[in-house]
């Protein structure tokens, strides 16, 4: 387990900037291709470098909350997907996280990414009676690319924000 | 340690359970107003950023279509002389369909059937930015007369898709490619009656046409008017390739669009009276 302090100002300022790109610029960019959650790798990173917060919790909140009012499927599926992502992968960061610069973050993002794909297609599909199902490619394509996106940013951001924190 | 699991465990009980609270509040229609000012305060910059991402996509777009555009233009090249022979026989209907409305006195109007459609331009102010729904927000809300169900339109009549939540100034679209999306359409040479679907990254397809109903290649796909707000005649795209199997009830077809829906920054929203 990794034991940093993030200063609030630094994780608050970020998360929202991230959210409202997510929300405004992100999709406009992706929109015919694979939407990347920089939201989400951002919780990731905070997680793996701050493993006692909660309010990383809080903030897994809202982002769900936000994004749930700009999809098009029922409202509250992101706010639990992510949250539940969040729940796991602090978990998982502290039994296997013992060094942040390791092959082991890759590890458990790409998990996290995977449990909160699933978890949000496993309750749209509850909701369409497994209509979503009908494409299994397309899923795990989505599934690659979110894993690839976010790792291409959870270093950085881990790196940026381990300059960041206090003990 | 053990603390701090538990207050983890506790704070996520909790927050799950507001989630589900929330979700329980959205259904009854208490979150209209935090949806509304929420979209209400990102339009601005959303649609600033559809501009600019416009640009950027733009040029990649056309790096990566250069191919495309090559058998584009031979096949573009085909059809236009068709075209030119169908344009002469069309002036032709067009000179004589003139008389004809003389004679029986017809007044022009875009109104047919008793039926009057508005058209009310908008701009695309936002996307969905999940990856699991085709979605879009339009600057058109309840207060400019927009409905929920209400078909949406590219500029030449080109259906997009349909108005699924209506907020104070903004409105939700689901696109015609979301796969929750159905229409009911005909073909317009055959009258084959069917349901365009949306399929997730792939387009559109037409499905449930009876074994019996003839299909082509090429024929265009157009809205039935059996949906209360959605008119009739609506060009949806055109038959790409027909699947049919013995051992199936129904025949489906893939569509080819007109508009690349990923891209389109204004839309009109068909208002019927």
């Amino acid at each position: 387990m990794i034991n940093g302090k993030i200063k609030n100002w630094t994780f608050i300022s970020l998360f929202l900037v991230f959210l409202f790109l997510q929300v405004t610029f992100i999709p406009q960019l992706f929109f015919d291709n694979y939407i990347p959650n920089i939201v989400l790798a951002l919780l990731l990173a905070v997680s793996a470098l701050d493993n006692r917060s909660i309010n990383i919790f809080y903030a897994a909140f809202v982002t769900g909350f936000v994004l749930d009012i700009f999809s098009g499927n029922y409202f509250g599926l992101i706010i639990i997907s992510i949250l539940f992502t969040i729940f796991i992968s602090s978990y998982l960061n502290y039994y296997f996280l013992k060094e942040l610069f390791s092959y082991n973050l890759f590890l458990v993002a790409s998990l996290a990414i995977l449990i909160y794909n699933t978890t949000y297609i496993f309750l749209i599909s509850i909701g369409d009676f497994g209509q979503i199902f009908f494409n299994l490619k397309q899923f795990l394509l989505i599934i690659v690319f979110q894993i690839i996106y976010t790792v291409i940013l959870i270093y950085p951001l881990a790196h940026i924000l381990s300059r960041k924190t206090c003990n | 340690m053990n603390k701090e699991i538990n207050t983890k465990i506790v704070t996520f009980i909790f927050l799950l359970v507001v989630a589900v609270l929330l979700i329980f509040l959205n259904k009854i229609g208490y979150l209209d107003q935090v949806k509304n000012y929420t979209v209400y305060f990102t339009s601005p910059v959303g649609k600033m950023f559809q501009l600019s991402s416009n640009e950027v996509n733009e040029f990649f777009w056309t790096l990566k279509s250069i191919d495309k555009f090559k058998v584009e233009n031979v096949e573009l090249k085909e059809e236009n002389l068709k075209m030119t022979y169908e344009i002469s026989e069309l002036k032709e209907v067009q000179r004589e369909n003139e008389i004809l409305r003389k004679q029986i006195k017809f007044s022009e109007s875009s109104c047919s059937e008793g039926v009057c459609i508005e058209w009310k331009m908008a701009d695309v102010i936002g996307r969905d930015p999940s990856n699991f729904g085709k979605h879009i927000f339009i600057d058109l809300g309840r207060s400019n007369g927009i409905q929920d169900g209400q078909s949406v339109v590219a500029s030449g009549g080109l259906l997009i898709g349909k108005i699924i939540e209506v907020f104070d100034n903004s409105s939700k679209v689901m696109l015609i490619t979301d796969s929750k999306s159905s229409i009911n359409s005909i073909t317009q040479t055959s009258r084959a009656n069917g349901v365009v679907k949306g399929s997730y990254a792939t387009g559109v397809k037409l499905e449930m046409i009876n074994q019996s109903e003839e299909l082509a290649v090429g024929d265009l796909i157009i809205t039935s008017g059996l949906e209360d707000k959605v008119p009739k005649g609506l060009i949806i795209g055109k038959i790409s390739d027909i699947k049919e199997s013995a051992n199936k009830v129904f025949k489906s077809a893939g569509v080819n669009m007109f508009v690349d829906i990923n891209r389109i920054e204004k839309i009109f929203v068909a208002i019927k009276s």
